[in-house]
C-alpha cells in the first residue's frame, strides 16, 4: 500500500509538473528594475554622501568644533556634546555611506568603465574617495581594499589609516590619468554637482575637484609621520600649477519641502520634535564678539530673548530659560558644500605657507576671508584683513603665527561644515585648548573648552567616532573599541 | 466506547479534545459528531484541541481569535491593546522562525485564508517602522463573525498540519462554519451590549509636581518639581496679562479621567434549515464598538453576511459557502509623533503631563467661549514641550475600510463504493482603503510657545488588495480488509496563488487647515506602488492503517513546488508518520482507569521564502540625511535608483522543520478525570533569515539559509468534573504549557553571533545562539565582581557598562490556563483565567515616565541626594571601595531619566501577569416554559472580559500584553507608548425560533 501511495504521488507530481514550471516562474520583482543605467544611479550616490556629511557629520562637526552646543532645554545631542558616543550612534551614517552611496559609486564605476564613459568614472571615483576619506577621518581604520565586494567578501578587513590614504591617492591619480578623449566620455547631465555643462567643462571641473581632494588629503597629514612626503607632494602639485576648484563644489538644488531639503535642516529642524537643539556655543560667541564680528554672529545665530547669548560648551543642564540662548540658523535651501570656495582658498593659503611661499599664502588668505563672508551673504568690511584689522594676516609673524591666523579664520568660516575645523584643530592645535571655562577671567576668546559634562578623562577632547555596531554585528574583522580620546593616525 | 462519553453534547464544555478523521475530511470541514469523536479519536497519533462555539461566544468577543485565550495548551494568543478591532497574534508551540512568519495557517472550511496584519505607520513603506505614529487596524482573521463558527480546531504539531503544506509549519487553526441541518427552518438571534473602560494606566507617583531639577517651573512638562503641598500656584503662560491658578496637589486619576467608557454592540441573525438532500444557512451580523478614547477615534464597525448551502444527489454532492465582510475601523495612533506630517500622538502627550495637572481641563480648547480657552491653544498651552492632547485628538484621524469576500465550493462524486473524488476551490479576496490625516498646527511667532515645533500636517492614502486562490483535488479510498484491518487513504493535488497590491500616496505641509486631501499641498507627494505574486503547487497523500480498532499507523507525504525559491531548486519533499494505540482496549486495566492511549508522531515540513529574494534589484533613490530625514528622488528634477541593499540569493533553500511528538491520554474514575499529556521536540533548520550584513560590504541584508531553532515543550490538559449530579455539574480544566526554546545556531561564523531583530533606545531584541529566540538585551551599569554598582567618584552616578546585559526572553517561562464552569438547572457560570509566568518586555511608557518624573519608582529617598544603594567606586585595576558620594539633587533626574544609558536598564519590565479573561453567567429558559411560545430556545446572560489584571510590583507601568510592534515575532517585544488595555462587561440575549 505504501508503494502504491508513493507511486501515485510521483505520478501526480509528474502530471502537474509538466505545466507548472512556467506557472511558477513569477519571481522576478515587478516593483523594482533589475538593470539601471549608471547615469540614473550617480545622483543617488552623490546625494548619499551629501546627506550624511551634510547631516550627521555637520551636527557632530559643529558640536565638536564648538560652533554650537546642545540646548539646555532639549536632549537630542547630549551624547555627542558630552563625548558619550555609543557604538550604535553612527550606524546610520556608516550604513548610508557604505551601502547607500559608496556601493552605488562602485556600480557606476563598473558600468561606466564598460561603456567607456571616463567622465562618469572620474566623477564616481572623486565622490566615492571623498566619502572614504570622511569615514577614515572619523574612524581611523576603515574597510577599503576589501570593501564593497559583497558577492565574495562578507567580512572585509579594516585597512590602516595610512594605507587608506595611500590607496585613495592612487585611485584619484588613476582616475585623472584616464583617457577622456576616447570619444565615449560624454557629458553626464544627471551629475548633481556640475551637471548641465559640456563634457569638456565637466571633466575639467571634476579634475579640479579631484586635485582639491588630493590637496585636502595631503594637508591632513602635516602632523603625521608622513608629514615630509605630504608637504613634498603639495609642493609638486603647486609647482605644477595644478588646477584647483575656483568655485563651490556644491549641491544647490534643495527645496523647502520634506525630504528634499538641505540634510542639516531636514535632520535637525524639520524632522525633529524640537527644532532648536543647536544653540550658540560661548566658545564661538566670545571669539566673534571679541573681534567685533556681530554681523557674522547674526548670520549664524538667531538671537534669544535677551540678544545673542551662548551656552558654555556642553552645559546642557544650565538653568537659563528656554528662550535665552541663540539658536543656530539654517534653512531648507542652504547648499551642501563638498568644498566651499573659501575652504579651498584657506587650504591653498596653508599649502603655500607649508612650502614657504608666504606671499601666496597671504594672497589666498585674503581671498578666503571675504569668500567666507560671501558664502553666508554677509557684507564684508575689507578693513578686517587690512593692516591693523582684527583678521589681518601676520606678514611679519612666524610660520606658526600665520598658520594660527589661517586656521582660526577657517574655523569661523566652517560653520555648518564643522567637521573640517574639528580636524584642523586636531591636526594643528588651533584654536588652542583652554584649561578654563569661558567664564574664567583667564579665558582667551576662541580657545576650545572641554565640554562641561564630558564623560572623558579630565581635560580631554574627543578624537574620533567609535567603530559602529552595525559593522561589528556583521563583521568579525571590526577592530576592538578604542577610547574616544585615541587619536586618528594623522592627528597631532 | 471512547475517551469522551457520547452523552456529552458538543457545546457544553469549554474545551473538548476531538478527533480529526484522518482522511480527506481532514483537509476539509471538520464535522464534529459524537460518533466521529468516539470512533476516530483513537486513530490520532498527535495532539489536537477543538474549541466549541459556546466557548468562543460566551463572553461575546467581537474577535473570534481573542476567545481562544488560555483555552489550549501550546497556543499563545496576544492581543495588541484594548482598542476595538486591535490585532491578535497567535503562536503555536513557540517561535520557530527567526525572521520569518511564526503565525499558524488559518483555514476556513478547508480553504487557507489571508491574515494580513494591518498595522501602518508614518513610514508606511517601511514595515519595520513600528514607532512613528503607528496605527493598528487589526488583522484579517479577526474580522470573522464568531457566531457562525461551529468550532475551531487547533492542529499543534507538524504531524497534524504537514499536509496543509509549507505554510502550516507553524501549526494550523481550522475553522468550521455552521451549516444548515435537515429539519424545520430555524431562526437564531443573538444580541449583546457591553461597556468597556480602562483596565490599566501607569501607576504613577503622587508626591511631586510640575517642575524640573526639584524646582517648580510653570511651563515644564514633567514632575521633577517640589513636593506637592496643596498650595495654590500660578502656572502656565501669561496670556493677556492673566495666568491660571491651580492647587499644587496630585490629580491621581488624571489619566483615567481623560478616557470615556466605550461600548460594543454585537447582533446577529441566522436562518437555517434543510431536507435530506439539501441544506442552507444564511447569517447576518453586525458589530459596532467605540473604544475608551473620547470621540470615535477608536471605533470598529463590521457587517458580515454568509450564505451556506449543500446538495446531495445520489453519488454527487456539492457544498458551498460564501461570506462577505465589510469593516470600518479607526485607530488612535501610538508611538511617537511626527511633526513633519500627521502630528503628535495623544498617548505620548498625556502620559508626560505633570501629576498635579488635570488633563480634562485642557478640554476648554473645544469651547472658544470658555474663559480658559485662551490658555489651551497651541500658542499658549502651558508648555512648549507638549501639545494640548485635545488639539491632537480633534485634529487627527484615520479611517480603514475593507471589503472582503471569501468562500469555497466543493464538488464530490462517489466513484465506487470505496472510492470518491472531491474538488474544492476557494478564494479570499479583499480590498482595503486606508486614509490617515493630521491638521496643520502653526505656532504664532512671538507667542509663548514659539520655540515649539510647528506641525506641518499631512494626508496619506493607501489602497491594499490581497487575493488568495486555492484548489484541492482529492481522491479518497476506504476499505475494510476482513474484520481486523481497515485502511483510509487519500491522494491530493493543491494549487495556491497569493497576490497583493499596495498603492500609497502621501503629502505633508497642508496649506488649507482642516482640508484633508492629497491636493492640499505644494510639496512633492510620496508615492509607491507594489505588487507581489507567489504560487505553489503541492502533491500529497496519506494512509491510515487500522488494526483491530485499537492500533493505528498513519503515513503521509507531501511535495511542494514554489515560485519563491530559485528555479530548479524549488521542489521539496516532506514525510510524516504517526502511531496510536488504545492500550485499554487490549490490556485489562483496573476499573478506575478505563482509558489509556499512547501516541507517537514524527514529521517534517518545508517552508519557502518571501517573493523576490532571489535576484538583486535597484530601488528608487532615497538616502538618509543622518538620524532623521531623507533626500528622496525625484530630486532637483532628476530621478535616480540605488543598488538595493538587499542582496539576492540564487542558492536559497526551503526552511525545514522536523518534529517528534509523543503523548499519553488517560481517563480515570468514570472518565471524570481526564489527562492529556504531550511532549514534543521540534527543530527548524536552514532558517530563511534576512541576515544583516556589514554595510561596508555594500549591502545590508541578504535572505539566506542559516541556523536552527529548537522548541521542546510539555503540554498538559487536565479535565476534572469534581461534581456531577442530576441537577448540578462543576467542571474545571487546567492547561499547563512550557516551552524550552533555544536558538541552536545562526551560522554566523565570523560575525557577531547574533541577529538584531529590533531596537529602541539601546534596548535590543536579538536572536542569540544559546538563548531563547527573542532575547532582550539592555544597557547596564558597570558592576564589580560582586555585582555592586560602580559609580563615578565625583558625581556618584553609576558608570555605564560597555557591555549590554541579557535581560530575558520575550516568551513566558510557562503559562497556565484555568477554566471552570458550574451548571445548575438553567444557570451556567463559567470563567477562565490566564497566568503567564516569566519573560520580559520593552516599555517606552516606562521610559517616558522615568524621564519626566512621573514614574512611581522615582521617589527613592524623597528625591533628596542619596548614595546609590550598594555602590562602589573603582580604586585600582581590580580594587573597589564602598562609595560615599551621593547623587546630587540636580542629578536625581540624571539618575532616572538623563541621557546616560544606564537607566535604560529600567525600561525592560517583567512580563508576568494574571488576567481574568472571561466570566459569564447565562440562564437558559427551560424548554418546558417555552412550549406555548413560538420560541424554541432562549437564554440571557451577563459577561465580563479582562476584568482583573495582576502584575508583579516591578511592573507599575503597563499591561504586559500591550504591544505596538506589529504581528511578527517582534509582537512580543513590547510597547512603544501603547494605549491602555480595557475591561469589558455586558449583557446578552439569545433566542431561537
Amino acid at each position: 500500500m505504501k508503494g502504491i501511495i508513493k507511486n501515485s504521488v510521483l505520478l501526480l507530481a509528474a502530471l502537474s509538473l509538466g505545466s507548472c514550471n512556467d506557472w511558477l516562474d513569477v519571481n522576478e520583482d515587478p516593483n523594482n528594475p533589475t538593470n539601471v543605467a549608471p547615469e540614473f544611479v550617480l545622483p543617488a550616490a552623490q546625494a548619499s554622501v551629501a546627506g550624511i556629511v551634510g547631516g550627521d557629520f555637520a551636527i557632530i562637526g559643529g558640536l565638536w568644533s564648538q560652533h554650537w552646543t546642545q540646548s539646555n532645554s532639549a536632549n537630542q545631542y547630549r551624547g555627542i556634546d558630552s563625548y558619550d558616543l555609543q557604538p550604535s550612534d553612527y550606524n546610520i551614517a556608516w550604513t548610508e555611506l557604505y551601502a547607500g552611496g559608496l556601493n552605488d559609486f562602485e556600480d557606476v564605476k563598473r558600468k561606466a568603465t564598460e561603456t567607456g564613459n571616463n567622465n562618469m568614472v572620474l566623477q564616481a571615483v572623486a565622490v566615492q574617495s571623498y566619502g572614504f576619506q570622511m569615514l577614515a577621518d572619523w574612524f581611523d581604520k576603515i574597510p577599503l581594499t576589501e570593501a564593497l565586494q559583497v558577492e565574495s567578501i562578507k567580512a572585509p578587513k579594516y585597512d590602516d589609516g595610512p594605507a587608506v590614504y595611500a590607496e585613495l591617492v592612487n585611485r584619484l591619480d588613476a582616475a585623472l590619468a584616464l583617457d577622456f578623449n576616447n570619444g565615449k566620455s560624454t557629458a553626464v547631465a544627471s551629475d548633481l554637482i556640475f551637471g548641465g555643462t559640456s563634457a569638456a567643462n565637466q571633466i575639467d571641473l571634476w579634475k579640479r575637484f579631484v586635485n582639491t581632494l588630493k590637496l585636502k588629503i595631503y594637508l591632513r597629514q602635516t602632523a603625521s609621520a608622513n608629514s615630509a612626503q605630504a608637504v613634498a607632494a603639495i609642493k609638486t602639485m603647486l609647482d605644477a600649477n595644478t588646477p584647483f576648484l575656483e568655485d563651490h563644489a556644491a549641491i544647490t538644488k534643495f527645496v523647502d519641502e520634506p525630504n528634499r531639503s538641505n540634510p542639516l535642516y531636514e535632520n535637525n529642524v524639520r524632522q525633529l520634535n524640537v527644532s532648536s537643539n543647536l544653540r550658540l556655543s560661548r566658545t564661538l560667541q566670545t571669539y566673534l564678539q571679541a573681534n567685533g564680528d556681530d554681523a557674522r554672529l547674526a548670520a549664524y545665530f538667531t538671537p534669544g530673548s535677551g540678544g545673542q547669548a551662548g551656552l558654555e560648551q556642553g552645559d546642557f543642564l544650565s538653568g537659563v530659560g528656554v528662550n535665552v540662548p541663540s539658536v543656530a540658523r539654517m534653512t531648507a535651501t542652504d547648499p551642501f558644500y563638498f568644498f566651499s570656495i573659501d575652504e579651498v582658498y584657506f587650504m591653498l593659503a596653508e599649502a603655500y605657507l607649508r612650502i614657504g611661499n608666504d606671499a601666496k599664502a597671504k594672497e589666498f588668505y585674503e581671498m578666503a576671508v571675504p569668500a567666507a563672508y560671501a558664502k553666508f551673504n554677509i557684507a564684508f568690511d575689507a578693513k578686517k584683513i587690512a593692516k591693523g584689522g582684527v583678521y589681518e594676516f601676520p606678514s611679519a609673524g612666524s610660520m606658526e603665527a600665520k598658520l594660527k591666523t589661517i586656521i582660526y579664520q577657517k574655523w569661523v568660516a566652517m560653520f555648518r561644515q564643522g567637521y573640517e575645523s574639528f580636524w584642523d584643530q586636531a591636526r594643528t592645535g588651533y584654536p588652542e585648548k583652554s584649561s578654563v571655562p569661558t567664564t574664567d577671567q583667564k579665558y582667551v576668546p576662541g580657545q576650545w573648552t572641554v565640554a562641561a559634562k564630558s564623560v572623558l578623562e579630565k581635560g580631554a577632547l574627543p578624537k574620533r567616532i567609535p567603530y559602529t555596531s552595525a559593522s561589528r554585528d556583521g563583521n568579525v574583522n571590526t577592530p576592538a573599541l578604542v577610547p574616544l580620546t585615541s587619536k586618528v593616525w594623522w592627528m597631532k | 466506547m471512547g475517551y469522551l462519553s457520547q452523552s456529552i453534547v458538543v457545546g457544553s464544555k469549554s474545551t473538548i479534545n476531538v478527533t480529526l478523521v484522518p482522511d480527506a475530511q481532514q483537509l476539509g470541514e471538520v464535522v464534529v459528531t459524537a460518533l466521529g469523536i468516539s470512533r476516530e479519536r483513537k486513530s490520532l497519533g498527535y495532539s489536537t484541541a477543538t474549541i466549541s462555539n459556546t466557548s468562543i461566544t460566551e463572553a461575546r468577543n467581537t474577535s473570534p481569535l481573542d476567545a481562544l485565550n488560555a483555552r489550549v495548551p501550546g497556543l499563545s494568543v496576544n492581543t495588541a491593546s484594548g482598542a476595538p478591532g486591535a490585532s491578535t497574534v497567535l503562536n503555536i508551540r513557540g517561535f520557530n522562525s527567526v525572521t520569518g512568519n511564526n503565525q499558524p495557517l488559518f483555514v476556513i472550511d478547508g480553504v487557507p485564508m489571508n491574515n494580513r496584519g494591518n498595522t501602518s505607520s508614518t513610514n508606511a513603506q517601511n514595515s519595520n517602522d513600528d514607532f512613528n505614529r503607528s496605527m493598528d487596524f487589526g488583522n484579517q482573521m479577526n474580522d470573522i463573525n464568531p457566531n457562525e463558527i461551529e468550532s475551531i480546531t487547533v492542529l499543534k504539531g507538524i504531524s497534524a498540519s504537514a499536509l496543509y503544506g509549507s505554510r502550516a509549519a507553524n501549526g494550523a487553526i481550522l475553522i468550521t462554519t455552521k451549516r444548515g441541518k435537515s429539519g424545520k427552518t430555524q431562526v437564531d438571534i443573538s444580541s449583546s451590549f457591553a461597556r468597556s473602560q480602562v483596565l490599566r494606566v501607569p501607576h504613577l507617583q503622587n508626591t511631586y509636581g510640575q517642575g524640573w531639577s526639584g524646582l517648580f517651573d510653570r511651563i515644564e512638562n514633567g514632575s521633577w518639581g517640589p513636593k506637592l503641598d496643596g498650595k495654590t500656584r500660578l502656572w502656565g503662560n501669561v496670556v493677556d496679562n492673566s495666568q491660571m491658578l491651580k492647587p499644587f496637589s496630585a490629580q491621581e486619576d488624571n489619566l483615567k479621567d481623560f478616557f470615556d467608557k466605550g461600548y460594543e454592540w454585537n447582533n446577529s441573525i441566522a436562518v437555517s434549515g434543510g431536507t435530506e438532500t439539501a441544506n442552507y444557512r444564511v447569517a447576518y451580523s453586525n458589530a459596532t464598538a467605540d473604544g475608551v478614547v473620547p470621540t470615535n477615534a477608536d471605533s470598529y464597525k463590521r457587517n458580515t453576511l454568509s450564505l451556506n448551502g449543500g446538495l446531495k444527489l445520489d453519488k454527487f454532492s456539492v457544498n458551498s459557502n460564501i461570506n462577505y465582510v465589510h469593516k470600518n475601523q479607526k485607530a488612535v495612533a501610538t508611538g511617537q509623533g511626527d511633526d513633519a506630517g500627521g502630528g503628535k500622538v495623544v498617548w505620548q502627550e498625556i502620559i508626560q503631563i505633570p501629576r498635579d495637572h488635570s488633563i480634562v481641563d485642557s478640554k476648554a480648547l473645544l469651547d472658544p467661549n470658555s474663559p480658559y480657552y485662551k490658555f489651551m491653544t497651541l500658542d499658549n498651552y502651558f508648555t512648549p514641550y507638549a501639545q494640548n492632547p485635545y488639539w491632537t485628538l480633534y485634529n487627527q484621524g484615520n479611517n480603514y475600510d475593507e471589503d472582503r469576500i471569501f468562500g469555497n465550493i466543493e464538488f464530490g462524486y462517489q466513484i465506487l463504493k470505496n472510492l470518491d473524488i472531491k474538488y474544492r476551490v476557494g478564494g479570499d479576496y479583499s480590498d482595503a482603503f486606508q486614509k490617515d490625516w493630521g491638521n496643520v498646527g502653526k505656532i504664532t511667532d512671538g507667542s509663548p510657545n514659539s520655540t515649539a515645533n510647528d506641525v506641518f500636517g499631512g494626508v496619506s492614502q493607501m489602497a491594499r488588495q490581497n487575493r488568495q486562490f486555492n484548489s484541492d483535488l482529492l481522491l479518497n479510498f476506504k476499505h475494510n480488509f476482513g474484520t481486523r484491518f481497515d485502511v483510509q487513504a487519500f491522494l491530493g493535488h493543491n494549487l495556491n496563488e497569493r497576490t497583493g497590491q499596495t498603492n500609497f500616496a502621501k503629502v505633508t505641509n497642508l496649506d488649507l487647515p482642516g482640508f484633508y486631501n492629497l491636493s492640499n499641498s505644494s510639496v512633492t507627494p510620496t508615492t509607491f506602488a507594489t505588487s507581489t505574486k507567489r504560487r505553489l503547487v503541492g502533491v500529497y497523500g496519506q494512509a491510515t492503517f487500522g488494526f483491530d480498532n485499537w492500533l493505528y499507523l498513519t503515513v503521509g507525504a507531501r511535495n511542494d513546488w514554489t515560485s519563491t525559491l530559485p528555479k530548479g531548486k524549488n521542489s521539496y519533499f516532506y514525510p510524516s508518520a504517526s502511531i496510536s494505540a488504545v492500550l485499554s482496549d487490549v490490556f485489562k486495566l483496573p476499573a478506575e482507569i478505563p482509558f489509556v492511549k499512547v501516541r507517537f508522531a514524527a514529521a517534517s515540513a518545508g517552508n519557502d521564502a518571501d517573493p523576490y529574494q532571489v535576484y538583486s534589484v535597484y530601488v528608487p533613490g532615497s538616502v538618509r540625511a543622518g538620524g532623521f530625514g531623507n533626500i528622496n528622488f525625484p530630486f532637483g528634477g532628476l530621478n535616480a535608483y540605488e543598488v538595493s541593499n538587499n542582496l539576492g540569493n540564487q542558492n536559497l533553500k526551503p526552511e525545514i522543520s522536523t518534529e517528534y511528538e509523543g503523548g499519553l491520554e488517560l481517563g480515570f474514575f468514570g472518565r471524570r478525570v481526564g489527562l492529556d499529556l504531550s511532549y514534543y521536540n521540534k527543530l527548524t533548520k536552514n532558517q530563511i533569515i534576512s541576515l544583516a550584513l556589514e554595510p561596508a560590504t555594500g549591502a545590508t541584508t541578504q535572505t539566506v539559509n542559516l541556523g536552527s531553532v529548537r522548541n521542546k515543550g510539555v503540554e498538559l490538559a487536565l479535565n476534572l468534573i469534581p461534581v456531577r449530579t442530576e441537577k448540578f455539574e462543576w467542571g474545571v480544566t487546567v492547561n499547563y504549557n512550557k516551552i524550552w526554546n533555544e536558538v541552536e545556531s545562526l551560522g554566523l561564523e565570523g560575525g557577531s553571533g547574533n541577529i538584531l531583530l529590533n531596537s529602541s533606545y539601546n534596548v535590543k531584541l536579538r536572536a542569540v545562539v544559546g538563548k531563547p529566540l527573542g532575547a532582550i538585551y539592555s544597557p547596564d551599569v558597570q558592576r564589580d565582581p560582586n555585582g555592586n554598582t560602580i559609580v563615578n567618584e565625583t558625581t556618584g552616578l553609576p558608570l555605564v557598562s560597555s557591555e549590554e546585559t541579557y535581560r530575558g526572553s520575550i516568551n513566558p517561562n510557562y503559562t497556565l490556563g484555568v477554566s471552570t464552569y458550574l451548571d445548575y438547572k438553567g444557570f451556567k457560570f463559567s470563567a477562565n483565567g490566564d497566568y503567564r509566568n516569566g519573560g520580559v518586555f520593552y516599555s517606552y511608557t516606562a521610559r517616558l515616565n522615568y524621564f519626566n518624573g512621573n514614574a512611581y519608582m522615582t521617589q527613592y529617598n524623597d528625591r533628596e541626594p542619596f548614595v546609590v544603594p550598594g555602590s562602589v567606586i573603582k580604586t585600582g585595576d581590580n580594587t573597589y571601595a564602598p562609595n560615599t558620594v551621593p547623587v546630587s539633587r540636580a542629578d536625581v533626574f540624571t539618575y532616572y531619566g538623563g541621557a546616560t544609558s544606564a537607566n535604560e536598564y529600567n525600561h525592560v519590565l517583567p512580563k508576568t501577569f494574571f488576567k481574568l479573561r472571561n466570566v459569564s453567567l447565562t440562564y437558559s429558559v427551560p424548554k418546558k416554559s417555552l412550549e406555548k411560545l413560538p420560541v424554541r430556545g432562549a437564554s440571557v446572560g451577563i459577561f465580563g472580559r479582562n476584568l482583573v489584571l495582576w502584575t508583579p510590583k516591578a511592573n507599575h507601568v503597563v499591561d504586559p500584553e500591550a504591544n505596538t510592534f506589529g504581528t511578527s515575532l517582534k509582537n512580543l517585544y513590547g510597547e512603544f507608548a501603547a494605549g491602555p488595555s480595557t475591561a469589558t462587561y455586558g449583557v446578552q440575549l439569545n433566542l431561537s425560533f
